[in-house]
């Protein structure tokens, strides 16, 4: 079977996008650190409240 | 350290004559009996030199908490005395004012120092609590009452309001949260150490407009203040528009609601966006406008599971009231937390 070239770009294209919604998954998930979460927590009260 | 109840009395009393309005016919006049005022409660109060030593450590310590170098006030050693503001730089007006009524010379340059005692001294100043009758005893032993019989009124027909027993309620807003940190907020079974003193405001408002300054997931948190703990920062502060009072204990947040949004994984035509919200009660879910899903009377555990699955930014699935299952993921940083909790 041979592909048109524009078939061939369609496919490209959907593989291409499949990829980065995997990449994106995968930078966007984070494990919750609670350590990390305190941390911050405690540095933001620290600050003063004014704008 | 035992706190000086006297001098915490005072510094209650000149937060509220630097609100008080004189009812003068300029804004100068105004401030000249203020200034009288103050001169006068700290001629009556404080003849001896210790208890007026701990008044301006007090404002000194309040001061470098609401406008001096925010990391030296937690960790003294990294202040750099090259940078060393004058503490007129940092002072209100009306601190500035008061202390020089109490003979300090605001000229000289903050220390490293300054922030150790500063930082010695948050903490009991944030957790100090005093009746309003206390209070009051100091101010009717001073010649005020007769000489300013409108700063009584004053202090009578608002005294919720000038704080001089305390606060009840207080608040606070924190903008540009992570979402772990959304999620520890949410964790009722840990209590929070702020001993260390936090800046907080009687005005809901101003804590409101200060969780929304920048970034996404705001949280606001509304302290219940039994023992009516705190030190009223108010025009003594450089900032008094924010009405500000320092407040030191153990937090133990009893009740939220938590907002964020979400989406469906698989991408197609018909997808929508979901709003999720979270009590330590309930979940509830909606499709686009639609109710989706919705559980009651759950544990405040079992909520906090769902919102550490739900902020991780993994895939979730959820099946809804129609029977329909969808996987979905939430949108990073999108929350919306207010917060309920008390003072210890």
């Amino acid at each position: 079977m041979k592909l048109t070239k524009i078939q061939l770009k369609r496919i490209i294209k959907e593989e291409m996008e499949q990829v980065m919604r995997e990449i994106e998954q995968e930078t966007v998930a984070t494990e919750y650190d609670e350590e990390a979460a305190e941390a911050e927590l405690q540095a933001k009260l620290a600050e003063p409240m004014h704008k | 350290m035992e706190l000086d109840k006297k001098a915490l009395a005072v510094t209650r009393l000149v937060a509220a004559i630097y609100e008080w309005d004189p009812r003068g016919s300029t804004v100068s006049q105004d401030k000249g009996r203020r200034k009288v005022a103050v001169d006068r409660l700290v001629k009556d109060t404080l003849s001896d030199e210790s208890t007026k030593q701990n008044v301006i450590n007090m404002v000194l310590a309040m001061t470098l908490l609401t406008s001096g170098h925010v990391a030296s006030v937690r960790n003294p050693e990294v202040f750099s005395e090259r940078r060393a503001p004058r503490w007129v730089n940092i002072l209100s007006p009306q601190s500035e004012q008061f202390l020089d009524i109490l003979r300090f010379p605001s000229y000289v340059l903050v220390t490293k120092q300054d922030y150790a005692n500063a930082k010695q001294l948050l903490p009991f100043i944030g957790a100090s609590s005093m009746l309003e009758s206390e209070v009051r005893a100091v101010f009717s032993k001073t010649g005020l009452p007769e000489k300013f019989p409108g700063l009584s009124q004053s202090l009578d027909k608002y005294s919720e309001k000038r704080g001089i027993g305390g606060y009840g309620h207080l608040y606070r807003g924190l903008s540009a949260m992570s979402d772990g940190a959304i999620i520890r907020v949410t964790d009722l079974s840990k209590p929070w150490d702020v001993t260390r003193g936090v800046s907080t405001s009687r005005n809901y408002a101003s804590a409101e407009g200060f969780s929304q300054k920048d970034g996404p997931n705001h949280v606001l948190i509304s302290f219940d203040n039994p023992h009516k703990r705190g030190f009223n920062a108010l025009k003594l502060s450089k900032f008094g528009s924010e009405e500000e009072v320092i407040l030191s204990g153990v937090t133990k947040i009893q009740n939220y609601q938590l907002t964020f949004y979400a989406e469906e994984v698989e991408e197609d035509e018909n997808a929508k966006d979901y709003t999720i919200q979270v009590t330590p009660y309930s979940i509830f879910v909606r499709r686009g406008l639609r109710a989706f899903y919705g559980e009651d009377n759950i544990s405040s555990t079992s909520a906090h599971e769902f919102i550490k699955i739900a902020l991780s930014g993994k895939p979730f699935q959820l099946t809804g009231q129609n029977g329909a299952t969808v996987t979905i993921r939430s949108k990073p940083e999108t929350s919306t937390l207010k917060a309920q909790g008390v003072i210890q």
